[in-house]
């Protein structure tokens, strides 16, 4: 069984052995061989190869910056859920559904409450019913998975064609709009600080404090722990005492609890409940869970590598598009090059450590 | 061991090779057999065979069953649905929409095909493929089914009439808006869902030879999103980023790239030194229109594609194509549209802040949110 990485790093310990290096270099060393420190280590090299490009001033404008900021914000909410269920060996393929469906259940309660409510009371009240279905859903997920041994693939498979045609059938197929919320409306497009030399979108701030509970869970609670250990042999922890169900209730749980979040998020930035959203998002998802260095096998993984993979690909996006001509036939190119890299890195690492 | 596998490897390496000869053949039969001409030029009249074949009544009495297909799900659709219904409601048939889940071929073909097979009496559909439809058309008609296309053609197969937007030349009526709006010449962007749509490439190439000795310059090729709005969003924003204060005006391809210009252009704080072109009237675009955040919305007539279809597929069971096209004449020129050469020209409006207010209210009389 391996454990989080902040547990086999032996942080904390304070003592050293006559001839052993001194903890902190041990720290540094692990700090500077983690995955997270490579992702951030791409970016770098990413961000410094834009320098020299024709697009390079471009690329550092505030604006973009902001963009991709914003966009990161959207993505790696989700992409955290997603991590917490591959880091327990299972996977979510239902994000990209949910988002839709929660999109249009947040655009269509808000309207519903809103003939009886302030908006003040409506936004939250929306938002709350919209997070508490997606709970339900996951907790369906998680005891599917657990009770009846279905393969989460499946379950979550069927559930994203489910969603998708829920979705469809709430407005008839068509989109929901909530112009008339701008408070709903600055949840994905406003701005805090705004005016100071550090602005910060809406997204990236709901996202650190998402980011920050996510990591303080995975590496410093029990809970934490349970995740890693049912990835990495859910019989062995079974055998120990842990009750698995809850831990997967927790995991499905929050996946579609941050699935919802990132609906309520999308639907705030297209201005609409839309059936049609976030088509294919649980790929990007997944994709953003691998380069962060979360393991398909389960056992590994790191809210803040997803949080990191999700700004790799935003970058990527933003470089293409500010760089190329056709930036959309490269698109997939670059971005299945970055994965199958990523993977082979975790391949290679897994080698090494074994 | 080692003989087996040889022997194996020989066999499969004269399979491939048979099989790539016969689908050579095959293939090589198919083209010739195909009529020549660009099918991105426009339709072409059906075969006179196909259509004498329809041109005595198929089913004078009893029930009607009618298939309206679509390319896939979209609000575009709404409308089309409304219309369908009204004429079915009218003239008591069974008319029943049907999509495939993704907008793909393979799909499409699908779900015609389980319609030829329950022996419907008439098939009207927006194909994704227009030439790999063609056969599947033809299917049907060899069976007895009258087939209409709308909103895209299949102008090699045996299809009866196609009825909707001729979208080179509602690309052209976008670009001579353009050329209204920006009267001294500027640079634009476009953006689109995909450009391997024929309606995209058509709308496009009318744009572009609209604007052709005006001034107006492209930037680049179009940006494509695959059909996700997100990043439609997106790739405005990275357009405003790439090319900031040298872009003059957008054009939004799809009815999704509208709304997503007007939220970036408008966060971006440069509306009013830009101008903004787009196609299709979804309820943000509506609302941005009268708003004054869009310039100029080049609307279709979905409403008008399900009403024609259905009423002409019913008429041509009841009476047969040539009197089915005559019954239709009064309703046709009331609308201002004709048939010429087996195609009925929806034509396209052109809204602007200006009118947008009148044409929203004429659109929410019939119960619609979208165009």
């Amino acid at each position: 069984m391996s454990l989080p990485e902040s547990e086999s790093r032996g942080l904390g310990t304070g003592r050293s052995t006559p001839g052993a290096p001194s903890p902190w270099r041990l720290w540094i060393r692990r700090i500077v061989g983690s995955r997270e420190a490579s992702v951030v280590a791409v970016v770098l090299i990413l961000s410094c190869a834009m320098l020299f490009t024709e697009a390079g001033p471009r690329f550092f404008t505030q604006a973009n910056i902001q963009n991709i900021l914003r966009q990161t914000g959207l993505l790696a909410v989700f992409s955290v859920g997603e991590t917490l269920v591959i880091i327990t060996g299972g996977i979510d393929l239902s994000l990209g559904s949910l988002i839709a469906f929660s999109g249009m259940l947040v655009a269509m309660s808000v309207r519903f409450f809103s003939q009886w409510l302030e908006p003040a009371a409506a936004i939250p009240l929306a938002i709350l019913v919209t997070l508490g279905v997606a709970f339900a859903i996951g907790c369906i997920h998680a005891t599917l998975i657990h009770y009846l041994r279905l393969p989460p693939f499946v379950v979550t498979l069927a559930s994203l064609l489910i969603l998708r045609s829920n979705a469809a059938m709430m407005n008839d197929q068509l989109p929901i709009t909530i112009e008339g919320f701008p408070a709903l409306l600055w949840l994905a497009n406003g701005t805090l600080f705004e005016g100071t030399p550090v602005p910060v979108p809406v997204p990236l701030a709901v996202l650190a404090v998402i980011g920050t509970a996510a990591a303080i869970l995975l590496t410093r609670t029990r809970v934490g722990r349970y995740l890693y250990s049912v990835g990495s042999n859910e019989a062995a922890t079974r055998l120990s005492g842990v009750n698995v169900y809850k831990v997967k209730l927790f995991a499905y749980g929050m996946s579609a609890v941050l699935g919802g979040l990132a609906g309520v998020m999308y639907a705030s930035f297209g201005q609409q409940g839309d059936p049609r959203a976030g088509a294919a998002y649980e790929l990007d998802a997944v994709a953003a869970s691998v380069v962060g260095g979360a393991s398909l096998a389960g056992g590994q993984g790191s809210a803040l590598g997803a949080c990191l993979g999700a700004l790799l690909l935003h970058l990527i996006f933003s470089a293409i598009n500010l760089t190329l001509a056709r930036p959309d036939i490269w698109r997939g190119t670059v971005v299945g090059g970055v994965l199958l890299f990523a993977v082979l890195v975790t391949a290679l690492q897994q080698r090494r450590s074994s | 061991m080692r003989t087996h596998y040889g022997r194996a490897l020989l066999a499969t390496g004269w399979l491939i090779v048979c099989a790539s000869l016969v689908g050579g053949g095959c293939r090589a039969r198919q083209e010739a057999a195909a009529p020549s001409g660009d099918a991105a030029t426009g339709a072409t009249a059906p075969t006179a065979e196909a259509s004498r074949a329809f041109d005595q009544p198929r089913k004078a009495s009893g029930p009607i069953r009618l298939r309206i297909i679509t390319n896939g799900d979209s609000p575009f659709w709404e409308p089309m649905r409304r219309g369908m219904e009204e004429v079915r409601d009218e003239l008591q048939c069974e008319a029943i929409r049907q999509a495939p889940a993704r907008s793909e071929h393979i799909a499409q073909k699908a779900i015609f095909e389980a319609a030829i097979a329950a022996g419907v009496d008439g098939i009207a559909v927006s194909p994704i493929e227009a030439d790999a439809f063609a056969s599947v058309i033809d299917q049907a008609i060899d069976a007895g089914i009258p087939v209409l296309t709308f909103d895209s053609d299949s102008a090699r197969s045996q299809r009866l009439v196609y009825i909707g937007t001729n979208n080179y030349e509602a690309g052209r009526v976008a670009g001579k808006e353009a050329v209204r709006l920006l009267p001294n010449g500027g640079r634009m962007v476009a953006f689109v869902g995909t450009m391997s749509a024929q309606n995209a490439r058509d709308r496009y190439r009318g744009f572009l030879d609209a604007i052709q000795g005006h001034g107006i310059e492209m930037l680049q090729a179009p940006f494509e999103d695959d059909q996700d709005k997100a990043r439609a969003q997106r790739n405005v924003a990275d357009a405003i980023t790439r090319y900031g204060d040298q872009i003059d005006g957008f054009l939004g391809l799809y009815s999704y790239n509208g709304p997503a210009i007007a939220a970036e252009v408008t966060r971006a704080g440069i509306r009013s030194r830009v101008k903004i072109v787009c196609f299709d009237g979804e309820p943000l675009t509506l609302s941005n229109l009268e708003r004054g955040l869009v310039d100029v919305a080049v609307v279709q007539k979905p409403y008008q594609f399900g009403r024609l279809c259905t009423r002409l597929l019913y008429l041509i069971n009841r009476r047969g194509l040539p009197a089915a096209l005559e019954a239709m004449k009064p309703e046709l020129d009331a609308l201002g549209m004709r048939v010429q050469d087996g195609v009925i020209d929806t034509g396209v409006e052109v809204i602007t802040p200006a009118n947008a207010g009148p044409f929203i209210q004429r659109l929410r009389e019939k119960g619609l949110e979208s165009t």
